[in-house]
């Protein structure tokens, strides 16, 4: 058992002053008393919650974590930085250090514009598409941020006006013919395509390639959200991974190993327009961060890491899916995604919607319990060890098998 | 002066970053007569990548009102670093950082965070919408690089006419311009959005007209103090003038420097969050707010900004003198507020703020920049003072205005 007594209390605190979640997790923090909510403390594969409980953590902080918690080398740059200055005056040449960086690695990126947050830089290549194709429609077929033109393709899509929503357009992925036919529908209205590479689904064969197509036939621009891909999947993103280049993408998440940046790279015959447009932000150059992620840049630009990455979480899925086989919960739970990022979803027939949510929560809590961070999407890190990996399956295996009997 | 360095590095930063850098960072900085790039930050003093020190009267646009590499914050930082500076889920720092916003802020019963300025500007605009069921914004001055604001300004490249005919300009201390609006749209406005003090201070009973205006026509009242917060009163404008917002946004000085912003409001309104959509994955970052809390414990400890009013009141009275004593009323005129200056022009009340000014006016602009910053002076005309600066500071600051004046009314320009 976990003792969450100083986590009961300060969410108490925390509802009167913070309202909404902060974070995207499927869950409320309504689950507080049973799972941790409050953290104090990360290290490599561990986090601590304010009660002292030491976690093997998958969460990552959703993904913003490849290197492992508070990483010594990204760190000490970020604290060399921190005795020169955060935010300066005028420009800092660490933005063009890291600049530098990026461009040697990924494909697409010949010029660069760092952000603070994954949304900003989707929502700047999104204005600039709109800027170099005169058109103001935009198709997308995931996650892409809070911004209105993303937000408006999602349930939760309030105090959107209409007319901005009715130019936000949906794709399905892996599905060339919706999107064929949207593009039909909207013909020479269409700016941009937004999309990532790899969130539920490998592309198909061949279908990045289609879109490409399709988009430069249609003089459409096509942006690549590398929020997640971005130096897990390859150094050089789910773009060099897949062969595909795009006009533009987008970087977060990890890019800085938890430090906030973002950013928005592309071709040079693209992005050079971004000078005619306004895109300025007081902490866009604020420079720990920048300094954490040119130091993380170089660790991340080694193809060992992401092949690392992958392997652990081929193991890691292999040991899942055989736990999932021996408690025969092959119809009810599956996994998605990327080795590096495997999704494991459970699908309940109960036509009970509470059923379902009940089971998914039973299953973080059990985790919980056993101090194992969970969220239903893994996020393999460099320092998750075999051994940690094999903990993992095994109280996979055991909340399983205590949690068979609501599936029936 | 040595500036080859600063010269290479414009010519690499235009090849790879867009236009070199942030706007506001390069206009004029870019012509190798600049610095272009800072390497250093000390108190109230920057180095360049040559080696040149500078008295700094940009203060990184206004976030660095303590000045730089201050002692107990970088400690409170690097604590943040050295624990992981992003965990999972919530801090107990959210909570204490909140905390301290709503002592210092009358407005504030429920706060959310953000990294920049424009984020919680934007959704404060997207919950009014919410709240009020209504579609229009009407906004006075800057208020971040979202489409709302850009919308209506010269550079509004890549914005769909549809957000453009949603958000509306009007005038400030033009109580009017507000009025012929809401005919104009039929009521339909969700919010006002405004700041304080940019150019000119609000004009007797503007703020309480347009209160009432907005309680009246179920308007949310929201107040951009990204720059007043903490600067001219440490509760704000709205404390300072005494009127109260329903939402209000900070950012820049709440964390002397890290990246970290605030919406807040009252309870009624902030709660509907539970509906509205806002979760960015870096907000709950924690060396931003652990910089912000102790940042925001020594506004509320020290009264800095009575301090700096203080300063930047002695500086204004100097800059008013020397424009006098070189008849040049007619032309440079003192605007903004004392922890704010703005160098302006006359005869130039164009309040969109990337329109070129005229070609003179740019050749004014231009000399002044370049002259402040041959004698070791970096500012871009809109001058934050920090606490920091000391008394030799701002008499030097005030010198090389005098030298500039001088060449101005002399026409050696
Ligand atoms: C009055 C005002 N509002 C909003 C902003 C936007 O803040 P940020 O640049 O952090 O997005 C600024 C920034 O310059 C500002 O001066
Ligand atoms: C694929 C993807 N795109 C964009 C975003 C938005 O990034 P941020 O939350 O930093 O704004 C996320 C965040 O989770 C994401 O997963």
């Amino acid at each position: 058992m976990i003792r969450l007594n100083k986590n009961k209390l300060f969410l108490k605190g925390y509802k009167n002053l913070i309202p909404g979640t902060k974070i995207f997790d499927r869950f409320d923090p309504f689950m507080i008393g049973q799972t941790p909510y409050f953290f104090k403390k990360g290290k490599g594969s561990y986090s601590w919650d304010i009660d002292n409980n030491k976690y093997l953590d998958f969460h990552m902080s959703l993904g913003s974590i490849i290197l492992g918690y508070s990483h010594e080398k990204v760190n000490h740059s970020a604290k060399k930085q921190l005795l020169k200055g955060m935010t300066f005056s005028l420009m800092n040449d660490l933005e063009i250090e890291t600049a530098r960086k990026m461009i040697k690695m990924i494909p697409s990126a010949e010029m660069v514009r760092f952000g603070k947050n994954g949304s900003d830089v989707l929502a700047a290549g999104v204005r600039l598409a709109r800027y170099i194709t005169k058109r103001d429609k935009v198709i997308s077929c995931g996650w892409h941020g809070i911004h209105d033109w993303s937000l408006a393709n999602t349930s939760r899509n309030y105090g959107i006006p209409n007319e901005i929503k009715k130019l936000s357009l949906k794709f399905e992925f892996n599905n060339i013919e919706s999107l064929h036919n949207l593009i039909k529908k909207n013909k020479n209205e269409v700016a941009c395509i937004v999309m990532d590479l790899c969130a539920k689904y490998y592309p198909k064969k061949g279908f990045l390639n289609e879109v490409k197509k399709i988009a430069k036939k249609n003089k459409i621009l096509l942006i690549f959200d590398e929020i997640i891909t971005g130096f897990r999947l390859h150094p050089g993103g789910a773009q060099k991974y897949f062969g595909v280049t795009p006009d533009l993408s987008c970087f977060g998440k990890g890019l800085a190993n938890g430090f906030p940046l973002s950013a928005l790279v592309g071709k040079k015959r693209y992005m050079r327009k971004a000078n005619d447009l306004f895109y300025s932000l007081t902490f866009a150059g604020e420079s720990i961060s920048l300094a954490a992620g040119s130091t993380a840049l170089d660790i991340y630009n080694d193809l060992k890491l992401s092949k690392e990455l992958e392997n652990k979480g081929n193991y890691l899925i292999n040991k899942l899916q055989k736990a999932i086989d021996e408690n025969s919960l092959n119809d009810n739970i599956k996994i998605y995604g990327m080795p590096c990022r495997p999704i494991i979803e459970i699908k309940h027939y109960s036509k009970n919607l509470s059923i379902k949510k009940t089971l998914s929560l039973n299953l973080i809590k059990d985790f919980a319990k056993k101090k194992i961070l969970y969220n239903g999407s893994i996020f393999i890190c460099k320092t998750h060890t075999l051994k940690e990996l094999n903990y993992m399956s095994l109280i996979f295996n055991e909340v399983l098998e205590k949690n068979k009997k609501y599936f029936k | 002066m040595k500036l080859e360095k600063s010269r290479r590095i414009i010519r690499v930063a235009k090849k790879i970053l867009p236009g070199g850098s942030t706007f506001n960072k390069t206009a004029f900085f870019d012509e190798g007569k600049t610095p272009f790039c800072l390497v250093k930050g000390n108190k109230s003093e920057v180095t360049d990548i040559d080696g040149n020190n500078y008295t700094d009267f940009m203060n990184g646009l206004g976030c660095n009102l303590l000045g730089y590499n201050i002692g107990f914050i970088n400690r409170a930082v690097e604590k943040e670093i050295n624990n992981g500076c992003l965990l999972p889920f919530a801090s107990d720092l959210e909570i204490q950082v909140a905390k301290k916003l709503k002592k210092l802020i009358p407005s504030a019963e429920m706060v959310r965070f953000g990294k920049n300025g424009s984020d919680v500007l934007t959704q404060a605009v997207k919950l009014s919408r919410y709240c009020t069921n209504k579609k229009h914004v009407i906004f006075g001055g800057y208020h971040g690089w979202h489409d709302w604001v850009i919308g209506s300004s010269s550079r509004s490249g890549g914005i769909p006419e549809a957000e453009k005919k949603i958000s509306h300009k009007f005038i400030f201390n033009d109580f009017n311009s507000i009025l012929k609006l809401h005919k104009k749209l039929n009521g339909n406005i969700a919010c006002i959005v405004m700041d304080l003090v940019a150019r000119y201070y609000p004009e007797k009973n503007f703020l309480k007209k347009v209160r009432d205006f907005c309680s009246k026509n179920k308007i949310l009242l929201v107040f951009d103090e990204i720059v007043t917060g903490f600067r001219i009163n440490k509760g704000g404008a709205q404390t300072f003038f005494k009127v109260t917002p329903d939402l209000s946004c900070f950012g820049k000085a709440m964390g002397n420097g890290m990246p970290i912003s605030a919406l807040v409001g009252k309870k009624q309104y902030m709660k509907k969050f539970n509906d509205v959509f806002y979760a960015m994955n870096f907000v709950g970052e924690k060396a931003s707010l652990a910089a912000a809390k102790v940042t925001l414990d020594y506004y509320l400890k020290n009264d800095v900004a009575k301090e700096i009013n203080k300063k930047g009141n002695f500086l204004s009275t100097q800059l008013k003198k020397i424009i006098k004593k070189y008849k040049l009323n007619n032309f440079i005129q003192i605007q903004g507020m004392s922890s704010r200056i703005i160098i302006g022009f006359k005869n130039n009340l164009d309040s969109d703020f990337l329109k070129k000014k005229s070609a003179d006016i740019d050749q004014i602009v231009r000399f002044m920049i370049q002259t402040f910053a041959e004698n070791k002076i970096l500012c871009n005309l809109s001058v934050f003072i920090n606490k920091s600066h000391s008394k030799k500071d701002l008499t030097k600051f005030a010198k090389i205005f005098d030298q500039i004046c001088y060449k101005i009314s002399n026409s050696k320009v």
